[in-house]
């Protein structure tokens, strides 16, 4: 009988085989160690914000010592993804940057624990207290928390002063408008033989500005219908796109997408852009030769309604999984995150504008010599940064049909139509 | 020992029992990894995936929505396309690049390593380096052009009626050197006393290739065209890595797969990413039933 | 004679240019990775670096990408799906080559059967499974499609179809013959086969992009190709980063296959005629 012998030798070998291949990566997940050690994950996507993440997560280490906490970035164009995958497998990180496009999302899901009480032996109402309100509200979902703020964002128009100068122009300023831009740079295309604005195909850092610039808007204010077919969201994301199609001083699309605006500003070969207040730490510590500054977005000299001015503000935060196995240390990091100090800490390493009361000089501090301060200025006339549940699924479609545009596959208002009825769809899913 | 009906019986059951343990882990392997998830596709296809896994069931609309989207026969045809340009080309460079290194030469191993040479790195490399070369303003590709006199600058991958040309190239590139060797092995077990007999008789070389090497070669052959075939209908990785979703020509180079990844996993429509998964296995296998039936046209097995 | 010369010529030609348009891309992806980003934007544009003591990119990249797990979980991916496909296909084979038992034929239709279906149809269900099992971001989530193989069989039995039966019948000895006879006659006979079956597994493994990009998310859990990918969305068109991070990607399997050159192409050239 030696035969079944082997046979069960020959099973039990390819039993240890895949059991030794099934092994747990131990530092993947949070666990506790023989010494007691938590070590727990902090998933962001901004690779620029590394060192202020890493430093929020040393001070925290110094201050526990049985904590570790690993910084991961993610870049934005996977991120989503990942964060998805990782919440269908369980394995969301211990800490992650929730934006607002996908916030309700998993909130309704029930994949985010609830941090609503997370001050009260603090003080009452300390979110409230501490943080722009609809910082909190874009964290929160049916009355609960669900995410300790983070920063906050604006965009702003960056320009590079050697070719200002070199063409003889004055800087922009807060007086300057659309016409103003366009002015501009066909003057700077004409004697520097350089790109003026460069204007690419993007939301948050483009024609969603112009949109509510000129009076229009993305979607109604109880998210039940879209606004592409609004004469003044017609108007501004025409004007957007325009200054990409029927000028010269900006890059093609097709030329944007093989090196994209941030790289020609840093190469010198284009003067402007418009640029989210999250991009400038990289400029700043990785181009010291660049001479830029900033200012406000130039204004729409003719809305449709409204005083022409608009930026897209947005705020971010921190969230863990409603599953997640040290709730009880992830809370209290979590609570140290939503500290003045900590928001310090992350001004302090020009993460982004942090989103605690009072503490914006920490970051703008940082750009000694640079106008950043606009970006804190247009705080006034932000506009929060327009979301839904479905976004995720709508927004790549949206952005493949104003593609079409840019390749006049599809007229300005075909494009319009098809954006509104496609959106429109959506939200009545929703 | 002679066999009685005991021992034969005894054998048999020996035999069975070797025999399905020996195949068992294989098996059940098979049938957890392939063929459930077979099943478990179809079911799929005919529902929706909400958010985190919910799944709710809504008959053919996965079906009638793909075979009446616009982009859903684009992508197809790009990806047919693709393989009509890449498949003849590759076998046409890897047979010429077989046929040169079966000659007296030397340094064979050195040329037959250097051709391979692509198939040891990272797909994902090669894509890179070459959306470099083919970058309009500061790739190498066009400086060598317009240093060479052309007039104007290409924009290789972000023009729509060039884009998947470059990724055609980049695709016969890396796969040429793979091809190669496999045909090299078939031409070398092609005997010499063929082309000594022939060479008596007073043919030509381009007679000796036609009516020898091409015949002899095509077992060989056809095994490399239905893998080239599956590789380009399959084709991911490199439009992935080259080709951002801003990027003016996407419509012209999307492909299937990649049209199945980001429909599965980026705007996490799942239910849609099966159906789109079923369909290619039906293009599969459509090109191979039609590729088996045409091999009888040209494939030689016996001289 | 003459003739002969000159044909030779041509081929020395021919596969020399050839051999120059196969490695210019990679001398370029290392050109490039000792340069900065402003040199890779200068008009006219440079062929050399100016400086190759210059490792800013591979700095960077190395700051952003812990490549050490990456190069560990991708040997450790490639090595368990070989010593799996091995192991489950060559008993398989051989069973299915030497041995008589029941439901042979309809087993051997069903290993057969998925050699048509491109692996991709699988990919959502094997997902979900991963999911389900809790073990996404492991080895054993990179290793779980390649576990058993299909082609893997189909190859080793061709190889074992090739061992005269009468080498397996003069072992029979005891009841147990067929294990001593797989043991110790048909897989040693098999060797070469094998190794050509490794190397197959290996560059497929290695080169999968779909699968590690789904499966495994943790920066610290990636395989070479999709940390290249993660790369590439970090620093978008940053093309020193990329390169160095290619360069960083392709080291060790370059040199795997400089000293088992011949190995590699002799196993591909096999898994080719054999089918």
């Amino acid at each position: 009988m030696s035969c079944l012998k082997k046979i069960v030798l020959l099973l039990a070998i390819s039993a240890i085989v895949l059991s030794g291949c099934s092994k747990k990566d131990s530092s993947a997940s949070a666990k506790g160690g023989q010494d007691g050690v938590v070590t727990l994950t902090m998933l962001g996507w901004e690779i620029y914000q590394k060192p202020g993440m890493v430093a929020l997560a040393e001070e925290y280490m110094r201050q526990n010592p049985n904590v570790k906490i690993n910084v991961d970035i993610s870049a934005w164009g996977e991120y989503w993804t990942k964060l998805e995958a990782m919440a269908n497998t369980n394995t969301l990180p211990d800490i992650f940057w929730m934006h607002t496009n996908e916030f309700e999302r998993y909130a309704e899901a029930g994949l985010l624990a609830d941090i609503t009480d997370l001050y009260d032996d603090v003080e009452d109402n300390y979110y409230y207290n501490h943080f722009p309100s609809n910082l909190v509200l874009n964290a929160t979902y049916e009355g609960k928390i669900y995410g300790v703020p983070k920063d906050w964002d604006t965009i702003g128009l960056a320009y590079n002063k050697d070719i200002f100068d070199e063409a003889g122009l004055e800087y922009p300023d807060e007086t300057w408008t659309w016409d103003t831009l366009k002015e501009a740079s066909i003057t700077i295309k004409e004697k520097t033989g350089k790109y003026g604005m460069m204007a690419p195909q993007n939301e948050q850092e483009g024609y969603l500005n112009l949109i509510y610039q000129a009076g229009g808007y993305y979607l109604n204010e109880d998210i039940t219908k879209s606004g592409f077919m609004e004469a003044g969201t017609i108007k501004g994301m025409g004007e957007w796109i325009s200054w990409n199609t029927d000028y010269d001083f900006s890059p093609t699309q097709a030329e944007l997408s093989e090196l994209y605006t941030f790289e020609r500003f840093f190469a010198e070969t284009g003067a402007m852009l418009y640029m989210g207040s999250w991009g400038i730490n990289n400029m700043y510590i990785n181009y010291p030769d660049l001479n830029w500054d900033i200012a406000v977005l130039p204004r729409c000299p003719d809305p449709v309604s409204g005083d022409g001015r608009a930026s897209i503000y947005n705020g971010l935060s921190y969230a863990t999984g409603s599953g997640n196995k040290n709730l009880d240390v992830v809370k209290d990091f979590l609570k140290f995150l939503g500290t003045e100090e900590a928001a310090i800490i992350h001004g302090a390493n020009g993460a982004a504008i942090p989103a605690y009361n009072g503490t914006g000089d920490s970051w703008i501090n940082n750009y000694e010599g640079k106008n950043v301060k606009a970006f804190v200025d247009m705080m006034d006339y932000g506009v929060q940064f327009p979301y839904s549940k479905t976004k995720n699924e709508w927004f790549p479609k949206t952005e493949s049909l104003i593609l079409d545009v840019y390749t006049g596959s599809k007229t300005l208002m075909e494009m319009s139509q098809a954006c509104a009825k496609l959106v429109d769809d959506y939200l009545m899913t929703e | 020992m002679s066999l009685s009906t005991f021992g034969r019986y005894k054998q048999k059951i020996f035999d069975s029992a070797a025999g399905l343990g020996m195949v068992a882990p294989t098996i059940i392997g098979l049938i957890i990894l392939n063929i459930y998830p077979f099943f478990r596709n179809i079911w799929m296809s005919f529902h929706k995936s909400g958010s985190f896994g919910k799944w709710t069931f809504i008959g053919l609309k996965n079906y009638t929505d793909m075979f009446s989207s616009e982009g859903f026969w684009k992508v197809t045809g790009n990806t047919l396309l693709f393989a009509a340009m890449t498949v003849p080309l590759t076998i046409i460079i890897a047979l010429l690049i077989a046929q040169l290194l079966n000659q007296k030469i030397q340094g064979k191993g050195i040329f037959r390593a250097i051709y391979f040479l692509p198939m040891v790195v990272a797909p994902a490399a090669i894509a890179m380096v070459w959306k470099w070369m083919f970058n309009t303003d500061f790739g190498i590709i066009n400086i060598v052009l317009t240093s060479l006199g052309a007039p104007v600058k290409m924009n290789w991958i972000t023009n729509p009626n060039t884009v998947m040309l470059s990724c055609s190239v980049v695709v016969i590139w890396s796969s040429i050197g793979y091809d190669a060797i496999l045909l090299l092995s078939g031409l070398q077990s092609i005997s010499t006393t063929y082309y000594e007999a022939a060479t008596i008789d007073g043919a030509s070389s381009f007679k000796k290739f036609f009516k020898i090497t091409l015949p002899l070669v095509s077992p060989t052959m056809f095994f490399v065209v239905i893998m080239r075939i599956m590789a380009a209908i399959k084709i991911f990785d490199i439009i992935y890595m080259m080709i951002e979703p801003t990027n003016p020509a996407i419509k012209n180079a999307q492909s299937l797969m990649y049209h199945f990844y980001r429909e599965s996993f980026v705007m996490n429509n799942k239910g849609y990413g099966s159906a789109l998964a079923l369909w290619m296995v039906f293009i599969i296998a459509v090109v191979t039933f039609i590729q088996f039936i045409g091999q009888k046209k040209w494939v030689v097995y016996d001289v | 004679m003459n003739r002969e010369k000159k044909l030779n010529l041509t081929a020395y030609i021919l596969l020399i240019f050839g051999s120059i348009m196969m490695l210019f891309p990679f001398l370029w992806m290392l050109f490039t990775s000792f340069k900065t980003v402003p040199e890779t934007t200068m008009i006219p544009p440079t062929l050399l670096p100016n400086d190759f003591s210059n490792m800013a990119a591979y700095n960077q990249a190395t700051a952003s990408l812990p490549f050490l797990s990456l190069y560990f979980n991708t040997i450790s991916m490639i090595f368990w799906r070989i010593v799996t496909a091995l192991l489950f296909s060559s008993m398989a084979g051989y069973a299915f080559a030497k041995i008589n038992f029941p439901f042979k034929k309809i087993l051997f239709a069903l290993v057969v059967s998925q050699l048509m279906f491109p692996a991709q149809i699988y990919i959502l269900p094997q997902y979900e499974m991963i999911a389900r099992l809790g073990m996404a971001d492991t080895i054993f989530a990179l290793v779980f499609p390649g576990l058993v193989s299909a082609f893997g069989t189909f190859f080793l039995r061709q190889a074992y179809m090739g061992i005269p039966d009468d080498l397996i019948a003069a072992t029979k000895i005891d009841g147990c013959n067929h294990f001593r006879a797989f043991l110790s006659v048909a897989a040693p006979l098999t060797k070469t086969p094998m190794a050509a079956l490794s190397v197959f597994t290996a560059l497929f493994a290695y080169g999968d992009l779909m699968w590690p990009l789904i499966v495994n998310t943790k920066t610290n859990m990636l395989t070479l190709s999709s940390g290249l990918s993660t790369l590439r969305g970090q620093f978008s068109v940053n093309y020193p980063n990329l390169m160095a991070g290619s360069v960083l990607a392709m080291i060790p399997m370059i040199i795997i296959y400089l000293i088992f050159q011949r190995q590699f192409i002799e196993g591909i050239a096999l898994t080719g005629t054999k089918s």
